[in-house]
């Protein structure tokens, strides 16, 4: 009987719409704007579009930095430089066209002394920006860069001045003096976590499946359920392969979202397979048994229990990152708790720590987690229905 | 005024769900407000991190470098198992992990200067990669004075001395250099909220309205057509100002005094302009919904699409070229356009880019209502 109730089962929840909809199509759909949105991130390129800056010499100003912002726009094309008088500047700025403006007095050969480098007066070169951001950040160092190479070369230059070749070749020598470290086997990448998140929201969608068994099972919920409940099978016999089909259904959905993701979109989620299966099919038992302990719960109409269904499930989704990213690591610092419990959380940490860490710890603590929550979420649905009896519905 | 009436007490059956809505999406205006500012704080003015450093080395230079990092940072040490020292990244308690070798002088004055040092970023910390920014700009200096001829002691003085140089940074105006207020953070939430609110809201109501039966029974009543249709307009308003107020009256909570102030006004008329623009898109979205669960598909579907593609979890300048040219056909792009441009604004007179913004942002209301009534109109016809 078991295995009829759950082939019909299957073919019950696979012709509803809805759950195609919300478990399958809605996924696909996220993952392709976050791959329009920033997918060239996941090839671990920087997405640099020059940063228009306005450039004021005074004249008799020295040229070297003019030289290094030309290398610097034709050579690194990190940059556009746009040499103009002040007041052009300054609307440039005003209106948005250039994120700061550089602004170069002429200094005098005596003035940039080795007093005058200790006392910090810098080279006559100022940055004047209008906001705080990434462009303003990256002016900031240029300028920031430029004037300790000054200073650098202006004190060999004085106490060394046979050495200033040498000292020279070292710039020229772009050395990457930092080998990169890494926590386990694969690389880590911030913009994944908005994928791990999605992967985390399409498990958890897994209780809208779960609130649908829970309609199907109780009595007072639906017609259906009514006339199941009268019929002379125990309810649990006719309750697990419900459940059995809903868990394999969701299941099916997963992978179908996890495989676009990694095939179709070439989101680099990693390369355990067996590790990985295993954190999605967890992640929908949670989702499932979340749902149905849901429907289970109160007296609540069904449209109300399908709103709490989906915020839980955004809600969650949210604090693991799904739309900010950096809140599951404050979370982590201030409300560690939380991260413990949050299902999207635990699923979106088990699926990062097999990506990133060669060893199982972290990933064994999620799973044990996450499993604990089924247990709960199960035997609490349980002792809520066992015995349940209607005198009237 | 029965229409009308009608569509309060349709809003009044579902009002547990539309005020658990509200409450928790408030809550979450409030959260991201207040995560977007502490993101944003560290890109421009630096953030002081946790780094695990491990300095084996014999010299001097390693000595020095852990000064240099040491006057910025906080430095702690590395646990001695690599299981350790996952879990102390793992767990927050480091940002960067640096280990100095025991030859890393020696190796340095030899010349050797690739992949001296090995630097571990911790996963989800962009303010690391600043930080060995710094680092390599310390050794490239500390290079230099090595290959001019400076003992190693009177380079790594030099160094840190040099490296104490800033740049001299002025903001056009005095306000520039506080950073933006949590006001912006605020409002920069409030499309993804009230697209879902409209949507849900609305549409509920609306869905009542499109039943057929119902609809059958109205078209045969005395009131006309246009008496029924404004009163249900005028309903959609006044549930969008309801909904307004509810948001507007927690942003005058969290942050009073930014509201009072011009930027405050014009953001406030901006979510107001935007909220007409979701009226519309729940106007037009409401015409492929056939049941209640197939709402709450399209109302996250054109909250989560449109905020993303319009740049309000994501700036629209971490996006690549085809993405920002598309985000200019979201309405979202244009109110957060609106929002950054509300920040530069000194007086009424000076916000030409916001106004222009506001007019985008109801050029887009009209075009989705007017697709929703093409919509609505082939309805009919097919019927």
């Amino acid at each position: 009987m078991f295995f009829r109730l759950y082939r019909y089962g299957l073919i019950r929840s696979s012709r509803d719409r809805m759950m195609i909809f919300w478990n399958l199509i809605f996924p696909v759909i996220l993952g392709s704007l976050f791959h329009v949105a920033f997918g060239n991130y996941t090839d671990k390129e920087v997405l640099f579009h020059q940063v228009p800056v306005a450039y004021v010499q005074e004249e008799g100003a020295d040229g070297n930095f003019a030289l290094l912002l030309e290398a610097l726009e034709t050579e690194n094309g990190l940059i556009q430089v746009q040499k103009t008088s002040q007041e052009k500047a300054e609307k440039l700025l005003q209106e948005g066209e250039a994120e700061g403006i550089f602004f170069q007095k002429k200094t005098g050969a005596g003035e940039q002394s080795l007093e005058g480098l200790a006392g910090q007066e810098n080279s006559g070169i100022s940055l004047v920006v209008a906001e705080q951001g990434i462009n303003q950040t990256i002016l900031n160092s240029i300028l920031e860069q430029y004037e300790r190479t000054s200073a650098t070369f202006i004190a060999i230059g004085k106490e060394h001045p046979e050495g200033i070749q040498k000292a020279a070749e070292v710039l020229e020598g772009e050395y990457s003096y930092l080998k990169e470290g890494s926590l386990g086997d694969a690389a880590s990448n911030s913009i994944l976590d908005y994928f791990y998140s999605l992967i985390a929201m399409d498990c958890l969608m897994g209780a809208v499946m779960g609130l649908q068994c829970a309609v199907e099972f109780k009595a007072n919920l639906s017609a259906l359920a009514a006339r199941r409940m009268a019929a002379g099978v125990s309810r649990f016999r006719m309750l697990w392969p419900d459940l059995a089909a809903k868990v394999t259904l969701q299941f099916v959905y997963i992978i179908f979202s996890v495989s676009y993701l990694m095939f179709a979109l070439d989101v680099p989620l990693g390369d355990q397979w067996g590790f990985l299966l295993l954190t999605l099919f967890s992640g929908g038992v949670l989702g499932v048994f979340l749902g149905f302990f849901i429907g289970v719960c109160g007296k609540m109409p069904y449209q109300m229990k399908e709103a709490l269904c989906v915020t839980i499930m955004m809600v969650s989704s949210f604090f693991s990152g799904l739309m900010v990213s950096g809140i599951q690591r404050l979370i982590e610092r201030y409300v560690p708790v939380f991260a413990r419990i949050n299902p999207a959380s635990l699923i979106t940490k088990a699926c990062c720590s097999l990506n990133i860490y060669d060893t199982y710890g972290r990933y064994l603590e999620n799973m044990g987690i996450m499993l604990a929550l089924t247990a709960a979420l199960a035997a609490g649905s349980f002792l809520i229905v066992r015995r349940e009896r209607y005198a009237g519905i | 005024m029965q229409v009308f009436k009608a569509f309060f007490r349709i809003l009044y059956k579902n009002k547990a769900s539309l005020l658990m809505y509200i409450v928790i999406y408030l809550a979450l205006a409030v959260t991201v407000g207040n995560v977007l500012e502490e993101n944003s704080k560290t890109e421009f003015s630096g953030v002081s991190l946790d780094i695990g450093l491990e300095n084996k080395d014999k010299g001097s230079l390693g000595d020095g470098l852990e000064e240099y990092l040491g006057s910025q940072n906080q430095i702690l040490g590395v646990p001695e198992k690599k299981e350790d020292l996952q879990d102390a990244m793992y767990y927050e308690e480091l940002d960067y992990v640096l280990v100095i070798p025991e030859d890393f002088t020696e190796k340095f004055q030899a010349g050797e200067q690739e992949g001296l040092l090995e630097g571990t970023v911790v996963p989800g910390s962009s303010s690391a990669y600043l930080v060995e920014q710094e680092m390599v700009s310390f050794l490239r200096t500390l290079a230099m004075y090595l290959k001019a001829g400076y003992g190693e002691r009177d380079a790594v003085a030099r160094t840190l001395k040099d490296m104490e140089r800033k740049a001299e940074v002025q903001f056009l105006e005095e306000g520039d250099s506080q950073g933006k207020p949590t006001g912006f953070y605020y409002f920069q939430y409030i499309p993804y909220v009230f697209l879902i609110m409209m949507i849900l809201g609305v549409g509920g109501c609306m869905k009542a309205f499109q039943n057929k039966d119902l609809a059958a029974r109205n078209k045969c009543s005395s009131m006309s057509f246009l008496s029924q249709n404004l009163q249900i307009f005028l309903g959609c308003a006044v549930y969008m100002v309801i909904v307004y107020a509810a948001f507007l009256g927690m942003a005058c909570l969290n942050v009073g005094d930014y509201m009072l102030s011009l930027r405050g006004a014009l953001n406030a008329a901006n979510a107001f302009v935007f909220g007409i623009c979701s009226l519309s898109v729940a106007w037009f979205a409401v015409q492929f919904a056939q049941s209640s669960a197939m709402l709450t598909i399209l109302s996250n579907v054109f909250g989560l699409g449109f905020s993303f593609l319009g740049g309000v979890f994501v700036s629209v300048d971490m996006m690549g070229e085809s993405a920002r040219n598309m985000a200019k056909f979201v309405p979202s792009y244009w109110y957060v356009v609106a929002n950054e441009e509300i920040q530069k604004v000194g007086a009424f007179a000076e916000g030409e880019k916001v106004y222009q913004a506001f007019g985008m942002v109801l050029m887009f209301s009209l075009a989705f209502f007017s697709a929703g009534l093409l919509v609505n109109r082939m309805k009919v016809k097919s019927k």
